[in-house]
């Protein structure tokens, strides 16, 4: 008998009022309507990956126009606007998102709730990205897209040299993805803190838990830079503003202090996540706890705080005292010591357990060498007098691809497939997995290792052509090829993903045999996740503790869960969450309708400020009436407080 | 699965106040996200400011202090009423809830009103130079958030009325205050960056 | 144009900077192979050695820690010696410097060598020459734009701003001529907007910057007389200058000895007949997006035209 049986024959569920109560909107209008974290992860994630293709094929284009100095494939204005929507895709659309959808996903399993602390919120977040990615690629498309640059330097995006709408597409896209991935961070901090199961300490919080809490942090406080400094950028351009005007005492240099203060932590945000998922492949595949928690956990944290000390190093060549800049080199070298003590406490686990290379882990240790030239590069870089050779070369095009690729998509990748069962209750194919897995391997590395050497060689960045005498040609050729075999293996990767979404082999409801409460569940869970919410008792419940108590007394006829407290997670009250609406649909549009009109108009905002009233009124106001109304009878909580 | 050791939580209330909620927590994180915007802002004004000898520039007039201060403190008595219209909502007191809350608008209407003259009175417009950018843009920010929660409490008042308080909208009352905390709170520092500073400095 | 490949590299160090900072570079490199050998050979070691015996955790960890030890003690050792070159060339030395004003456009560089006698001034474009062992303070500015000074085989760079003059300063230790490029993007034609040094022995140097101190040289040939006409009467001298004519405007580069120069367009093209050609009547064709738009120049001015321009030493 499974624990569900068990416990629908002792009465602790009523699995039938479960379903219902948490069943989905059904139809075309149902779809607007969802709120379900699992599945609102979900699209986060496709779409994710449909825009990762989209920076793919800019990719391609770019590598086929540089694969011959002199190319005539794309002329200048294309390619401008093909590596900013390049960068800018990659970057807002793809990385962050994806982590977000799987921080969305997993976080509420995880932590042994039923959904995230806010839904409605959580859709709201979803179809702000979703709107922002359309945009601009409307404006891509319309072939009025950015082309500044995805860091968009003034007075270059400025509207003295960037006129018309190009880089209002970008300024106002990254209002609608900022809020979204803000959206995320609230609600993920909110849900961590205030939602996990009864027991689950803070030593006891998985390691992608943690990740996600310690990255939410840092959207929070480096996303609103990013929108104050698109926002003023984007009333330079059409109200007349002087921030960054030099002629009126504005300064170009203050984009950029704005600009990376947020651009550096930008990176660990998208870095962070991954190192939490390392952890749980490594120790499932290991076959022993992972070695080091307290240390892994403190390594995060610091990287975080670090991460938001270091932005300067952006800007080693713009003029600054070299005093300052001697203490940007000293944090940027510094922030290397948390993540090597990660990675010595994963090959320790390695080492100390009983490995099986299995795909996931595969993916690891493709993390690990590649990520680790990126780290070492980023050392060199870190120094002034080498950054200063090799800043705005294709040496940093290599160095951001290492870490980025190497550190973030390798172990995504692996997450992936490791998660894959859980999400869809299929296998991927193992042997197509290899395949992928090696030709992603090989394919990077032919594509960016050559691009080291470029910007040793004198080859600075965004160049949409060379001259045959510089000698760079034979490097662009094989890190075009590199490129094609790279995006075979991404390729090859989604068709496994697709193709076992189908036809994979059943998976049961923990098939690695991992150690966390996620895959206590059916594969793919039910939409309340839990049968029972589990108490928790270890940090490795799934291996210690397979048959834990449980929470009961929950009102399942209701969605309802168990908010504890932060530090032990004692149950504090229980907690209606609400179930599906349009409401949050509706404010999406509305709010687009006044940042796309901004764009135009200014009077757009208040416009549609005023018209994102009705959804904002619709989502707060009361749904019945009580019984009875709480102030009219005088029973308020009675000073609950 | 063992029946002890089983946690029973039937006993427990479905609404939890203060730190206790989770929506209290989010207006928390909400108000981290806007603060940090106001500090980059106010940060950035004095990153403009280093590279000047003259501050404000010499066509700036700085602002006369009598009607912004009076604005001010108004804007801390309004946070009165809104204490009170919390402490009486746990209490079930709707009356008073319903006469704080009211007092509270009205003094915040009262707050925007004066704020729209206090704009009127700059003598400097976005457009001017980068003082006039940064002041309007900070005042521009603030006023926003002072609409925003101002629209909200009177939402809030309404639900009151309607008598379709129910525990949630009891948390939402005192959430609505926190917010209206937070408008007061970040308008001090921003009320002596754009007006005594600027007088100090002439 | 002949293979210039290693004139613009990091990695053939023609001065005191950039020779420090290769010497730095080697340094990183090897430490960045060492640990990266070692890292990936301990995981790999991790994967095939045997499994299965007694764990001792607390072994482990005290090796990890040994790890973040030694890592921390090799971060200090990199930074320490960043620090060092770093500060060896941190200040531009007071004595024998020369002082070149650089204002960076979009998409060409103005060259201005400064000096208290204005006739001793020379305004030329895309080209610098410089003495062999004698430090060059450079003054770097911008005209629109956010761009970025960088020779490789002389020292780093440094970006040029609309609202501040940058300081930068390099030496060349031998003769040899090193092409740069702009490093910051700065619109469509980044990719076209570089510039060469030409480093010359004192007296060579002498030579060179006593002939740009000349204004133009005037016509011999009635050929050239008249290409001077068709350029003075040409849309030309709305955006050139041409010293000891009536050309006097400064929005593109001076060409009062374009002809000594060893390219055009900013470093893009070899200076040549056809390529002037090229330039002149098309060169949006060559650097689409730039600032100069096409010329229609009837054939019958074509060629004593580019006769004029070419005789411009």
């Amino acid at each position: 008998m499974t624990p569900t049986q068990e416990a629908v024959e002792r009465g602790t569920v009523d699995l039938s009022a479960l379903d219902r109560s948490w069943a989905p909107p059904q139809g075309l209008l149902g779809w607007f309507r969802q709120v379900n974290h699992q599945n609102i992860g979900k699209r986060y994630i496709v779409t994710a990956f449909i825009f990762f293709i989209l920076g793919g094929i800019e990719a391609l284009l770019m590598r086929l126009q540089l694969a011959q100095p002199q190319n005539r494939l794309l002329n200048p204005d294309l390619y401008n606007q093909i590596f900013t929507t390049h960068g800018s895709t990659m970057m807002f659309l793809f990385a962050v998102p994806v982590m977000e959808g799987m921080g969305v996903y997993l976080v509420p399993m995880m932590v042994g709730t039923r959904n995230v602390a806010f839904p409605r919120l959580n859709a709201f977040g979803y179809y702000m990205y979703l709107f922002g990615g359309l945009f601009l690629y409307a404006g891509v498309f319309l072939h009025i897209g950015p082309d500044a640059g995805w860091f968009a330097y003034t007075p270059l995006s400025g509207p003295l040299y960037d006129p018309g709408k190009r880089t209002d597409f970008w300024a106002q896209m990254i209002t609608f993805t900022e809020m979204s991935a803000l959206v995320v961070a609230v609600e993920l901090i909110v849900t961590i803190m205030k939602m996990r199961a009864p027991g689950m300490s803070l030593n006891r919080i998985p390691m992608f838990v943690w990740a996600m809490f310690i990255q939410s942090f840092m959207v929070m406080f480096a996303m609103p830079a990013v929108m104050a400094c698109s926002g003023m950028l984007l009333f330079d351009r059409s109200v007349g503003t002087h921030f960054f005007n030099p002629a009126e005492g504005g300064d170009p240099m203050l984009w950029q202090h704005i600009f990376w203060f947020f651009g550096h932590p930008e990176v660990y945000i998208i870095f962070v996540p991954a190192l939490g998922m390392i952890s749980h492949i490594v120790e499932t595949f290991s076959r022993r706890p992972i070695l080091g928690y307290t240390a892994l956990v403190l390594s995060q944290i610091a990287t975080g705080f670090i991460g938001f000390g270091l932005w300067v190093h952006h800007m080693f060549a713009t003029g600054l005292p070299q005093l300052g800049e001697s203490f940007f080199t000293a944090a940027s070298m510094m922030i290397a010591i948390p993540t090597g003590v990660q990675i010595f406490c994963w090959i320790a686990t390695i080492w100390t357990g009983r490995p099986t290379l299995k795909i996931p882990l595969l993916y690891i240790a493709g993390f690990i060498a590649i990520f680790v030239i990126g780290g070492l590069s980023g050392v060199m870089i870190a120094s002034v007098p080498l950054d200063l050779q090799v800043h705005d070369t294709f040496f940093i095009v290599a160095h951001f691809h290492y870490v980025l690729i190497g550190g973030a998509v390798f172990p995504l990748l692996g997450g992936i497939y490791f998660w894959f069962p859980k999400m869809t209750g299929r296998m991927m194919n193992d042997a197509v997995g290899t395949l992928s897995f090696w030709l992603t391997f090989i394919g990077f590395n032919i594509t960016f290792f050559p691009m080291h050497i470029l910007g040793l060689h004198g080859m600075p960045r965004r160049v949409y052509t060379y001259l045959p005498q510089t000698g760079w040609g034979d490097l662009n050729l094989l890190a075009t090829c590199g490129a094609f075999i790279l995006a075979i293996g991404f390729i090859v990767f989604v068709l496994n993903a697709l193709s076992a979404s189908q036809n994979g082999p059943a998976a049961g409801s923990n098939p690695w045999g991992s150690s966390n409460i996620e895959w206590s569940t059916p594969s793919p869970p039910p939409h309340y996740n839990f049968a029972n919410i589990p108490v928790i008792r270890g940090r490795e419940p799934m291996w210690t503790d397979p048959e834990p108590p449980v929470v009961t007394g929950l009102d399942d006829s209701r969605r309802e869960v168990l908010v504890t407290n932060t530090l032990d997670a004692e149950p504090e009250h229980r907690y209606i969450l609400p179930g599906p609406t349009i409401w949050p649909f509706l404010l999406a549009v509305t709010t687009t309708i006044g940042f796309i009109g901004t764009v135009f108009q200014m009077w757009w905002g208040v416009w549609g400020a005023a018209l994102s009233f009705i959804p904002l009124v619709g989502w707060f106001w009361p749904r019945e009436r009580p019984r009875p109304d709480l102030l009219e009878s005088g029973c308020g909580s009675g000073g609950i407080e | 699965m063992t029946a002890e050791g089983n946690i029973n939580v039937a006993p427990l209330p479905t609404i939890g106040f203060g730190s206790r909620a989770p929506l209290w927590w989010g207006q928390v994180y909400m108000m981290c996200i806007e603060g940090t915007i106001f500090v980059i802002l106010v940060a950035s004004y004095f990153f403009v400011r280093i590279g000047f000898t003259h501050w404000p520039p010499p066509s700036v007039i700085p602002p006369a202090l009598g009607l912004p201060t009076f604005n001010i403190l108004l804007l801390l008595a309004s946070v009165i009423p809104m204490y009170l219209a919390g402490e009486a909502a746990l209490k079930g007191e709707r009356g008073k809830v319903i006469v704080n809350m009211m007092l509270n608008i009205v003094m915040a209407l009262g707050f925007l009103f004066i704020r729209l003259i206090e704009f009127n009175r700059f003598s400097f417009k976005w457009t001017t130079d980068i003082y006039g950018s940064f002041v309007w843009i900070i005042v521009g920010l603030h006023t926003m958030h002072a609409i925003a929660d101002t629209v909200q409490s009177m939402v809030v008042l309404l639900i009151v009325l309607l008598k379709r308080v129910d525990e949630k909208q009891l948390l939402g009352i005192k959430i609505d205050g926190l917010y209206w905390y937070f408008v007061v709170g970040t308008w001090v520092p921003l009320y002596l960056l754009v007006y005594v500073y600027p007088n100090l400095q002439k | 144009m002949k293979w210039f490949a290693g004139a613009q590299s990091v990695l053939d160090p023609a001065g005191p900077q950039a020779g420090r900072i290769h010497g730095l570079f080697e340094v990183f490199l090897w430490v960045a192979i060492i640990v990266w050998v070692l890292t990936v050979g301990a995981m790999l070691i991790a994967f095939w050695k045997k499994h299965g015996g007694e764990r001792h955790d607390d072994t482990t960890k005290r090796v990890v820690t040994a790890c973040g030890v030694i890592t921390v003690a090799v971060l200090l050792a990199l930074l320490v010696a960043s620090a060092v070159t770093g500060s060896a060339f941190a200040t531009v030395p007071s004595n024998n410097v020369m002082n070149i004003e650089i204002r960076g456009h979009q998409w060409w560089w103005e060259v201005h060598y400064p000096d208290y006698i204005p006739h001793e001034r020379v305004t030329t474009a895309n080209e610098i020459h410089i003495p062999v062992g004698r430090p060059v303070r450079f003054k770097l500015t911008s005209d629109d734009v956010i761009h970025s000074f960088w020779a490789p085989n002389l020292s780093g760079k440094l970006d040029l701003f609309p609202n501040r003059v940058n300081e930068a300063w390099f030496e060349a230790d031998r003769p040899g001529m090193w092409r740069g490029q702009c490093a910051e993007f700065c619109g469509l034609q980044h990719a076209n907007m570089a510039f060469w040094v030409i480093a010359e022995p004192p007296d060579k140097f002498n030579e060179w910057i006593e002939n740009q101190r000349k204004p133009g040289v005037m016509p011999s040939t009635p050929d050239q007389a008249h290409g001077q006409e068709v350029f003075l009467n040409g849309p030309c001298v709305v955006c050139h200058t041409i010293r000891g004519t009536n050309a006097l405007a400064s929005v593109g580069p001076d060409l009062t000895h374009l002809a000594s120069r060893h390219t055009i367009a900013a470093g893009t093209l070899a200076l040549d007949r056809g390529n002037l050609a090229g330039w002149v009547t098309d060169a949006q064709r060559i650097k689409p997006g730039n600032r100069m738009p096409p010329v229609n120049v009837p054939s019958k001015d074509l060629e004593p035209l580019l006769a004029y321009l070419e005789s411009l030493k």
